[in-house]
Parts: structure tokens; C-alpha cells; sequence
């Protein structure tokens, strides 16, 4: 081979990845549930970012005299029993909502499947650490992470943590479970066969092969936390008091069900869209990452 | 062509199972096979499913280590290397499987698959891996621009060449062939045959070549062992092996095989009965249950592969 | 040997639904099975020979999946234009099937014995008695040593060739007047696959009925086939007596595909015959002639037009040339 040919080769190249990435994109634009999905999140994410700029008061400030407003121009959801814009402490919410759902799924989507994939290299490890997860798994979650937050107090990070400790367990599992399919598979044989390492094979090639399975299930922690989080919250082991939470609204809105409806309605449809959303979302990655569908 | 040199020499193994559901209970899956595989040689394994002949060809290639036995490359002892010794030792040994769509990491373009192989020896800088990989994927028949696809977009015959060619780029001395053609239609079955002999007329590397289909076997190998229920019952150069056919099994495996030119109505040996577990394999002889001359010698004493001509063994008693 | 003529298959196509669009798996096939013949049916993977014998008992989906055209004639009875639950009735009783994989197409969870029964209590209205007595029969007929203690065993407790025995007894359990076997010994070892071909050539001769047998192994063809059909990308190129088929075959990828076959009486080590690329997707089938990319001896006539299936003595072939090497 020449180094002209090189050359060629190169462009070649760059166009084939161009059109590989074609196909995915229009493949995940003709599956019309995942590009539902796909907005809401994305739609959720900005509201995030830009809470600032998209509520209309501060989050925080009482107007007794406003207070249970029903919703106007003034104050688009309404107020609460405090005289506080629910709008803008639902949009503070959602803030809240996706910080809780990235941490926590971030951190047990690490977590473990650094365990998962430790425990598929040794039949010792996969014991101790599998025995370990059972015994978290043995207590119902949101008992435990209720046990956590009041042993740790009111506090975001804690809420983040405690969540993180009860979704280890089924992440750790997940990975587990894919690493061990893919060992069995010919090629991990084939790679040992050309002489590759051990570690080599678990970080190259059978990490890559568990990610999309991991990816897919942490959107649905994500999902899941945001429920979590705002039940902890209703329940007052959540966030701290007056903190904006789709929680701890709902839980202000239910002493006023009857008479403030908006209390109750706004953050729950929001709680529901983004887990909705969040849902889709995964199923969509699922079939983007399968390579193999065409 | 092939000299007397050994390239390998596997000597008494043996390769047990244990059962999961009971662990007093073991799968014999090779007993007491002995080999030799000669430089520059093509070595048929043939046996049909479940006779250990892909189990001994794991344990040639050290991907499993034998329950005994050892496995001697050119003049080192398999089973005394440590392990990064060993990984080095892969080098010479390279193996091309069956179904080589599952042989290949999915998520790995085929080039990258290509130059991990040489990554993973340290062969070359990025360059020189990537010229390397470029000449080999033209040796078996493929155009450099495949090198960007994965392994799913190719078809059967040309994921075979893939597998060849990763199997090349070590050059390694011996081969390890296990069903590389019965998955791929005939057509395509003849190219992926024609590319091994040529290959090997180029670079003289020895093969071991396992399959179950006897007519592909006699095709390209130089010798012949046919293997039954874990055992090796007959050995022989292949003219001789199909000349001066010996033991039962491998007449009735000739026998069974069908061919345009026959007819169903010509004579022909159908062996009875099915193949027995392995796990309780028949005392004495193991082919004793299914073969037609079987006598009550047969289930006492348990024949040896012994020579009954210069350089075909036979493990029967019948066979003088 | 004018027998009677059991299936006559005239331009069946069968076009598949698909999200990349539209594709013809079978375009107009036509062949006959007489009562007492095997006809085999040969050709690679994705020539169209599954889906020709699936089309013959509408197992797809004709609402979602596929649609036919042309005409599937059971003793003169167009199965194509029968309504389904009519067609249903027939499957397992007039038409059987077997496949390659005994293993999956068998219910893991049921005796053997249940599922001998079933053809016959859903067909012939028997009772379970009746059912057990036929079944038992059956068992001996295809060859299972000690019936009466197979009927009470799972699947998974038989091996391969027991298994495929045990296909052939449920298909034949209505005595139907067709049996389709396709690749009924793909996933068998050759010396089992000798034990299922001389059972499936016996059991032809007493029961006297037709029978398709689809597979990919020309070998299997010419030792127990009486006429065989030889299938390229879809259509029919060439379908003959068996002996003509192997002593003259006329069409160039017939020839093709029985030089590319290694045989035991060969001097070995000599470069097979190869038939140059590969088989076509069907979503760009060739304009012309569909095997001239890969014909040694294609024209520009070949690239241009489709040859129609011609009569040369008793075979049929597919090729423009048949009549300038007519002398064959």
C-alpha cells in the first residue's frame, strides 16, 4: 500500500463514519415514541439549566396576603398556602428533580458497573459482592433511604446519596449479569486466543459491550429517582422545608386539595412527563445502541 | 512437503467436564489423546458432534488447560509456562473459528480489530500495524475500505476471510481451524477452502483442521485423525486412510457420507443407535455399543491406538 | 411413471413487507409433486427455498407480513384462495411439515405423547384412547425403540436423531398427502443423517405420499430424490430428473454449484471450482438474467433480458444459452 492510497483510506473513512452516523440518526428520528421521549428530556433539561430566566418570582418569597391564588396572568400556576408563585417553585423544582436524577444515576451507573465487572472476573468476588447487594435489596428501598435521611438530615446531597446506596444494588446486578453473557461470548475466546490480557479484555471489550445496557438503565434510575425523591420529600424526608420540590408542594397542596387544586396538579404532571420522558427516552437509546439492528 | 519435524506434540490428554448438576460426575471429553502436527502440514481432525474434537483443539491451543496431559510447541511445555509467557507463546498458535460473526467484539470496527492484535503483542508503531493490516485483508480477498465496517454488515464468507486474516497477522506457526467452513453455503464453502490452500502454499504454516465433514477434511488435509466419543481411533495419511480404511467407525462414517454419484439404494453401513453420553461412556472399546463387529473381547479390555501399517494407527482389536 | 399429481405450485411469489420497503422473496415459482415422489429442493441460503415451502402453507402473516400471488394447487384446490381457518384445517392433516431444528420446534414442556396426540384429536376427532394407540404406532413406525415408555418423556431426554423422529411421527400422525421436510438433517451428524433419509425413503414408499425436501446439500438430493428443483435468488433455473440433473446439468450455476462440492473419491488438495462473488441482496436483484454477475458465460443478452424457464428434453432450465449447447 502506497501512501497516496493512505490518503484515500482516510476519507474513505470519514465518509463511511458519516454514513453510519446517517443511518442511527434516521433510525432514531423514524421511532417516533423515542423522539417524544427525546424532547421531553431534552425540554426538562433546559428548564433546568435556565430556571432562573423562566420563573416569574422568587422561589422563596412569601406574599401572605396572595396566598392560594388560584392561577392568572400574575401568577401562572397560582400560589400556595404561603403566598409563594408555584410556577416558579415548580420550575425550581424541576432544577432540583434533574440535579437528584443526574447525581444518582450517574454516580450508581459508575459504581456499579465498576462492581458488576469486578464481580464477573472472579467466582470469590462475584459471591461477596452479589451476598452484599441481596442484603441492600432485602429492605425495601425507600424504607431504607427514609432510615438514611433521617439518620443524615434534610439535604440534597443526602437525598443524592442515600438514593445512590438503594439503586447500587439492581445496577450492579444489570452489569453483572451483561458482563457475564458477553465473557461467554467467542469472541472474549478469540481475544484470548491472539494472547490479549485479562484487564485488557475486561476495560476494551467487554466494558463497551455492558455500557449500552448500563446507559438504558440509567435513565430509568433517573426516572425512578425523580419519583423517589419526591416522595422522600412529601413525606418530609426529603429536602429540607420550603426547598422547591415537586415533593414538598404536593405535600403543602394536600391540606388544600379541595379548595387549590393547582397545588397538586402542576407538579404532578410534571413529576409525570419527566418520568415519561425520561422512560421513552431509555427505550429509545436501547434500540439506537444495538448495532446490529439496521 | 511436510517434513518429519514436529511443530506440535501433544502428549496423553486428557480433558474432564465436571457436571453441574452432580458433582460426582465428570464428562470425559478427550481421554488419552496423542498427536503430532509436522511442519508445513495440514492435520484433519474429523468426528461428529460431541466426539471432543473441538475440546482437544482448545486444549492444542491452551485456551483451556488439559486435566492432564501435556502440549509441547516446537520445544517448550505449554503447561510449565507462566502466564505472560504463555500469552507471548499465543503468538505461534492462532485460532479461526465456526461462527465468526460471534468470534468478532461487535462493537469493534474490523480494522481496529485487525491492529489490536498487534497492539496486544506490541508489534509496530500505529503506522506500520495499519500497512500490516491493509496487506493481510488483501491477502484473503477483502478490499482495505472494509476495514471501517463492523462485523455485521459483512457476509458469512467474508467474515471467514476476516477471521483468517486476524489469525495471519501473527504469522503464526500452527493454526487452529475449528469448523471454519460449515456454516457458509457451498459455494462460498469451495472460496474459503481454495484461500486456505493457497494461503498455506504461500507461507507454510501448519493447520490444524477440524470439521465434521469428512469430504472437506480429506480435501485439504495431509493426515487424517478420526476421533469418537473423546477417543483418537484411527490416525493415517490420508491416501491411506481412505486405501486401506481400518477401524469400524471410520468406514462407517465413509459410508454415511452422501455423494452425488451414489444412490440411497447402494450398500451402505447404517450404524444403529445414537452416540453415548459421555459421561457414561461404554466400558472396554467406546464404539463397541454401535459397531457391527463388536465382540465380547470388546467390552473387556479397551484397545490402544496402535500402528498397523507405517504410520496408520488404529485403536481396535479387530484390526490386525 | 405419469403418477398423480398431488401439488401443483404455478407462479407462486411472495412478496415481503418490509420497513426498508417492499422485496420478492419467491418470483414465480411453478412445479408439480406427484403422489409418491420426493422432489427435492436445492439451492444456497436466501434462493427463496424456505420461504417457497412456508408460502405453500401461508405461514406468514398475509395481513402484516407478506402477500402471494399465483396458485398453490392441492389436488386442484388453490390454497391461496381458500380462506385461512379452512387452510389451518389442512396443515398437519392433508400438509405436514418438518424442520430442521427438532429441538425448538418441539414444546419443551409437554410429553412427547401429548404431542403426538394433538394432530390427531384436533383433526380426527379422536379420543384419547384412540390417540394413545395410533401414537405408539406411529413411534414404531419411524423407528423409536420401546414406544410405549417414549410417549411419557420430555424432549429434552431424546437425542438429536430421536427427536427428528419424533417430527417426522407427529407430521405423519393424519397420514397427510404432503410432507414438506425442510432441512430435515442440517443439524444432524452424517451418520444419524443416514439413519433419518433411509426412514424418510421408507416411509415414502409405504405410505405412498408426496414429499418436498428442501435442502442445501446436493448430495442428500441425488441419493434419495427422484426430480429436483434447483433454486437461484428467488426463481426456479433449472428442474430435471435427478440423474440428468448430476450427469448433464445445463445451467451454469447447477454446475457450478456441484463442482464446488468436495467429493471423497477426488485426488484432494486441488483447487475446488469456484463460482466467482456472492449471492445478491434481494434489494438489488440484477436486471437480466439474475445469476449472469457471477456466470462464466454471460452475454450482453444475459444482462439485459430475464430467460424464461425452457424445456430441454426432460429438464427445464433458466439460460439463453440452452439452445446454442442444445446438443448437451
Amino acid at each position: 500500500m502506497t501512501s497516496t492510497s493512505e490518503k484515500d483510506l482516510y476519507l474513505l473513512q470519514k465518509q463511511m463514519l458519516q454514513e453510519q452516523r446517517r443511518i442511527k440518526l434516521r433510525r432514531l428520528g423514524r421511532n417516533r415514541v423515542a423522539v417524544i421521549g427525546t424532547l421531553i428530556v431534552l425540554v426538562m433539561a433546559v428548564i433546568a439549566i435556565a430556571a432562573p430566566l423562566i420563573a416569574t418570582h422568587d422561589p422563596y418569597a412569601f406574599a401572605v396576603a396572595d396566598r392560594l391564588q388560584p392561577p392568572s396572568a400574575q401568577h401562572l400556576f397560582g400560589t400556595d398556602s404561603m403566598g409563594q408563585d408555584v410556577f416558579s417553585r415548580v420550575i425550581y423544582g424541576t432544577r432540583t428533580s434533574m440535579i437528584v436524577g443526574l447525581c444518582v444515576s450517574v454516580s450508581a451507573g459508575v459504581i456499579g458497573t465498576l462492581l458488576g465487572l469486578y464481580a464477573s472476573t472472579s467466582k470469590v468476588l462475584d459471591h461477596v459482592l452479589m451476598r452484599l447487594c441481596d442484603g441492600l435489596k432485602a429492605i425495601p428501598s425507600i424504607l431504607f433511604a427514609i432510615c438514611l435521611m433521617t439518620m443524615l438530615g434534610p439535604d440534597i446531597k443526602n437525598v443524592i446519596l442515600s438514593l445512590a446506596i438503594t439503586s447500587i444494588p439492581n445496577m450492579a446486578r444489570i452489569a453483572r449479569s451483561e458482563a457475564l453473557v458477553v465473557r461467554e461470548q467467542t469472541y472474549v475466546e478469540a481475544l484470548r486466543s491472539t494472547g490479549a490480557t485479562e484487564t485488557r479484555i475486561l476495560w476494551l471489550h467487554i466494558a463497551p459491550n455492558i455500557i449500552s445496557s448500563i446507559i438504558v438503565q440509567m435513565t430509568f434510575v433517573f426516572a425512578s429517582s425523580i419519583i423517589q425523591e419526591a416522595a422522600l420529600s412529601f413525606l418530609g424526608a426529603g429536602l429540607p422545608a420550603g426547598a422547591p420540590s415537586w415533593g414538598n408542594i404536593l405535600s403543602d397542596g394536600k391540606n388544600f386539595i379541595y379548595k387549590a387544586w393547582w397545588l397538586i396538579v402542576y407538579p404532578g404532571i410534571f413529576t409525570m412527563l419527566s418520568v415519561l420522558g425520561f422512560n421513552l427516552f431509555g427505550d429509545g437509546l436501547r434500540d439506537f445502541f444495538d448495532p446490529t439492528k439496521v | 512437503m511436510a517434513g518429519e519435524e514436529s511443530i506440535l506434540r501433544a502428549e496423553k490428554i486428557y480433558k474432564n467436564f465436571p457436571v453441574k448438576t452432580n458433582r460426582h460426575l465428570t464428562v470425559r471429553a478427550v481421554s488419552d489423546v496423542s498427536l503430532t502436527i509436522r511442519v508445513g502440514e495440514i492435520y484433519g481432525l474429523v468426528g461428529e458432534s460431541g466426539c471432543g474434537k473441538s475440546t482437544l483443539g482448545r486444549v492444542i491451543s491452551y485456551l483451556i488447560p488439559p486435566t492432564s496431559g501435556k502440549v509441547w510447541l516446537n520445544d517448550t511445555d505449554l503447561s510449565a509456562l507462566p502466564k505472560k509467557e504463555l500469552r507471548r507463546q499465543r503468538q505461534n498458535i492462532q485460532m479461526v473459528f465456526q461462527d465468526c460473526l460471534a468470534s468478532m467484539d461487535p462493537q469493534q470496527r474490523v480494522g481496529d480489530a485487525l491492529t489490536e492484535v498487534l497492539r496486544v503483542h506490541s508489534i509496530g508503531d500505529p503506522a506500520q500495524r495499519m500497512s500490516a493490516v491493509i496487506d493481510i485483508i488483501q491477502q484473503v480477498g477483502l478490499r482495505p475500505e472494509h476495514l471501517f465496517r463492523y462485523p455485521h454488515e459483512f457476509s458469512g464468507g467474508q467474515r471467514q476471510r476476516i477471521g483468517l486474516a486476524r489469525a495471519l497477522l501473527l504469522h503464526p506457526a500452527l493454526m487452529v481451524c475449528d469448523e471454519p467452513v460449515s456454516a457458509l453455503d457451498v459455494s462460498i464453502q469451495a472460496q474459503i477452502l481454495n484461500l486456505l490452500l493457497d494461503l498455506q502454499q504461500q507461507n507454510h504454516h501448519s493447520y490444524l483442521f477440524i470439521a465434521h465433514d469428512i469430504s472437506v477434511v480429506k480435501h485439504i488435509s495431509d493426515r487424517i485423525g478420526v476421533m469418537y466419543l473423546g477417543h483418537l481411533v484411527e490416525e493415517a495419511e490420508t491416501e491411506e486412510l481412505f486405501a486401506h480404511t481400518a477401524h469400524p467407525y471410520t468406514k462407517a462414517l465413509l459410508s454415511a457420507v452422501p455423494d452425488i454419484s451414489k444412490r440411497h439404494e447402494e450398500e451402505r453401513i447404517v450404524l444403529k443407535g445414537d452416540l453415548p453420553s459421555p459421561i457414561h461412556a461404554p466400558s472396554g472399546c467406546v464404539f463397541r455399543t454401535r459397531c457391527p463387529y463388536a465382540t465380547a473381547a470388546c467390552a473387556e479390555a479397551a484397545p490402544e491406538l496402535r500402528e498397523i501399517a507405517p504410520g496408520h494407527k488404529a485403536a481396535c482389536h479387530l484390526c490386525k | 411413471m405419469e403418477e398423480q399429481v398431488i401439488l401443483d405450485v404455478k407462479n407462486l411469489s411472495t412478496t415481503f413487507h418490509t420497513e426498508r420497503g417492499d422485496y420478492q422473496a419467491v418470483s414465480g415459482v411453478s412445479f408439480q409433486v406427484h403422489r409418491g415422489e420426493i422432489l427435492g429442493v436445492v439451492g444456497e441460503s436466501g434462493c427463496g427455498k424456505s420461504v417457497t415451502s412456508q408460502s405453500i402453507l401461508r405461514l406468514y402473516d398475509e395481513r402484516r407480513e407478506a402477500c402471494y400471488s399465483g396458485e398453490v394447487l392441492l389436488e386442484g384446490r388453490d390454497l391461496l384462495s381458500i380462506p385461512i381457518k379452512e387452510m389451518q384445517r389442512l396443515r398437519g392433516s392433508e400438509i405436514s411439515m418438518i424442520f430442521q431444528d427438532a429441538l425448538s420446534t418441539l414444546n419443551p414442556v409437554l410429553t412427547i405423547g401429548y404431542q403426538l396426540r394433538e394432530p390427531m384429536r384436533i383433526h380426527e376427532k379422536l379420543s384419547r384412547k384412540e390417540a394413545d394407540l395410533n401414537a405408539v404406532e406411529l413411534l414404531r413406525l419411524v423407528g423409536i425403540p420401546e414406544p410405549e415408555q417414549r410417549m411419557h418423556q420430555y424432549p429434552h431426554e431424546l437425542s438429536g436423531g430421536m427427536r427428528q423422529r419424533v417430527m417426522i411421527a407427529i407430521a405423519l400422525a393424519c397420514r397427510p398427502k404432503l410432507l414438506i421436510a425442510d432441512e430435515p438433517t442440517t443439524a444432524l451428524d452424517v451418520t444419524i443423517q443416514a439413519q433419518i433419509m433411509a426412514l424418510l425413503l421408507s416411509l415414502n414408499r409405504q405410505l405412498h405420499m408426496g414429499v418436498i425436501l428442501i435442502t442445501h446439500d446436493l448430495a442428500v438430493v441425488a441419493e434419495t430424490c427422484s426430480r429436483a428443483v434447483v433454486m437461484y435468488l428467488g426463481q426456479v433455473v433449472e428442474e430435471a430428473p435427478v440423474e440428468e440433473l448430476f450427469r448433464h446439468p445445463l445451467h451454469p450455476y447447477t454446475q457450478g454449484l456441484i463442482a464446488s462440492v468436495p467429493h471423497l473419491d477426488d485426488p484432494g488438495k486441488e483447487q475446488l471450482h469456484v463460482i466467482p462473488g456472492t449471492v445478491p441482496f434481494l434489494e438489488d436483484i440484477p436486471t437480466g438474467c439474475r445469476f449472469a454477475p457471477r456466470c462464466p458465460y454471460a452475454t450482453d443478452q444475459c444482462r439485459r433480458e430475464m430467460p424464461q424457464l425452457q424445456e430441454a428434453g426432460s429438464q427445464r432450465v433458466r439460460c439463453w444459452h440452452i439452445r446454442s449447447e442444445g446438443g448437451v
